[in-house]
């Protein structure tokens, strides 16, 4: 069925024939005897136990890592957005200043009623002394209400 | 027919026995404030007159020697009083006032009798409620007879009452009252000279050496001293800056600005704490001016005057709120 064909070898021209004259040589039934005597040894159970804990370690340690990623990355995200926020919530840019916002409505009252007797007073003197320039010369008994005047001012 | 000559004559009797008080409805300036609005752009006098100011329980007083010719004045005080050396000078367009310890002349705008345009205003109905004006016969004051003219406001209290003298016009006493009923305010001649001898260099104000400081000198010292925005209308605006000074208000730094106009008064405070504007409207609620407020860069700017709303918006967009 199959046609000899010649084998190349080191450059050598040998036949099929050639090649099994050489193979069963002495030489070689030596060293096959050889081969043979060697004894099968079957592979450590307690090795392959090691063997198998460490892959098993390495598999947990990875899916534990994926499943930190899992978990972390969003959360830092979240983090990372939430910080964001409250850096722009408590950004001091003009015209959005949160400031302390009065209790009462005491200070209103008095920027009313400060303009009014501004208004007031001014229609009382006409063109004589400036209203402010009364209260600046005030007496110190009165100065527990308008003391804040700063008289450096006026 | 009888019945109809009774009635005729009981007519005519009481009109002749009549109130003497006679109520104007408002909306309407009666003839003697007119007078008194005119007058006080023409007079011709000098005279004597003692100011009251009611501060919390303080009644703070101070006596005024004036001189008036039409538009100028000159306005001095007596050497015994805490104002001695002070001179004040005032013509159509502007107001010098000297203070001789700081040997200073500051330049103001001129405050004029601001009050009567501010109530021709009232009166020819630009206010929601206008007074009511009563007229009656008023007492001697500085030697002259005067009619009493009061001014009632919309919830049927007097908050202002006015001696004039029928004869010149003069306003020879008012008193301002509060919401109570008593009196805050006062200012009253105790001797007018319609006849006065006077000269041209009575209303110049030139000091040798002093230094002037204008409205907007004090402004750019008060925003530097009390670390304020710089927050201001152009010099060119119509509303021109009268005063400026640093106040505590309920123990919160304000800046208070004071503008004028031919409209009248605009207060604009500028407060380190928030401002409330529906509590602000509401303390402003049944009073003769709008209220506007907005925040900026960590502080409140408050607009107060006799003007609407919307004009008082158009100033505050002026001044960048």
């Amino acid at each position: 069925m199959f046609e000899k064909k010649e084998v190349e070898m080191d450059g050598l021209d040998m036949t099929e024939k050639e090649l099994d004259l050489q193979l069963g040589s002495d030489a070689q039934q030596l060293i096959r005897q050889a081969v043979r005597g060697v004894s099968d040894e079957p592979v450590s159970m307690t090795w392959r136990s090691e063997l198998n804990q460490r892959v098993l370690a390495s598999i947990q340690t990875k899916q534990r890592k994926r499943r930190f990623a899992w978990i972390a990355s969003p959360t830092l995200g979240l983090g990372l957005a939430g910080a964001l926020a409250v850096l722009m919530m408590t950004n001091t840019s003009p015209g959005s200043d949160p400031i302390k916002l009065a209790s009462s409505s005491a200070l209103e009252e008095s920027l009313v009623a400060t303009h009014k007797d501004s208004v007031s007073y001014g229609d009382i003197t006409g063109v004589g002394l400036n209203p402010d320039e009364v209260v600046s010369k005030r007496s110190a008994a009165a100065s527990y209400e308008f003391g804040e005047v700063d008289f450096g001012s006026l | 027919m009888m019945r109809n000559f009774i009635l005729v004559i009981g007519l005519l009797a009481s009109s002749f026995v009549g109130p003497s008080v006679r109520a104007q409805e408002g909306g309407n300036i009666p003839p003697l404030l007119e007078q008194a609005m005119k007058a006080s752009k023409k007079l011709k006098y000098s005279g004597v007159r003692r100011v009251q100011m009611r501060f919390g329980p303080d009644l703070v007083q101070h006596t005024e020697y004036i001189l008036k010719d039409g538009m100028r004045t000159r306005i001095w005080f007596p050497d015994e009083g805490s104002y001695r050396g002070q001179i004040i000078v005032e013509d159509e367009s502007e107001r010098r006032h000297y203070f001789p310890d700081r040997n200073q002349i500051d330049i103001l705008p001129p405050r004029r009798e601001e009050h009567f345009g501010r109530m021709g205003k009232m009166g020819r109905g630009g206010q929601k409620a206008p007074p009511i004006f009563r007229i009656e016969n008023g007492n001697e004051i500085a030697g002259v007879d005067t009619k009493k003219l009061e001014m009632v406001g919309p919830n049927g209290t007097v908050f202002m009452r006015m001696w004039i003298d029928p004869k010149s016009g003069l306003v020879l006493k008012r008193v301002f009252y509060n919401k109570a009923g008593e009196q805050q305010a006062s200012s009253e001649f105790t001797r007018v000279d319609f006849s006065p001898q006077l000269k041209r260099s009575d209303f110049q104000l030139n000091i040798r050496g002093a230094k002037t400081i204008s409205p907007r000198d004090r402004l750019a010292e008060m925003v530097q001293r009390g670390a304020f925005q710089n927050v201001s209308l152009s010099p060119k605006d119509p509303f021109k800056l009268e005063s400026t000074r640093i106040q505590r208000i309920e123990n919160v730094p304000a800046l208070v600005q004071v503008y004028v106009n031919k409209d009248g008064r605009v207060s604009f405070f500028q407060v380190k704490a928030a401002i409330d504007p529906n509590r602000l409207k509401m303390s402003g609620r049944g009073e003769r001016f709008s209220t506007y407020s907005w925040q900026k860069g960590g502080a409140s700017f408050v607009l107060l005057g006799e003007l609407p709303e919307a004009k008082l918006r158009e100033l505050a967009q002026r001044l960048g709120g």
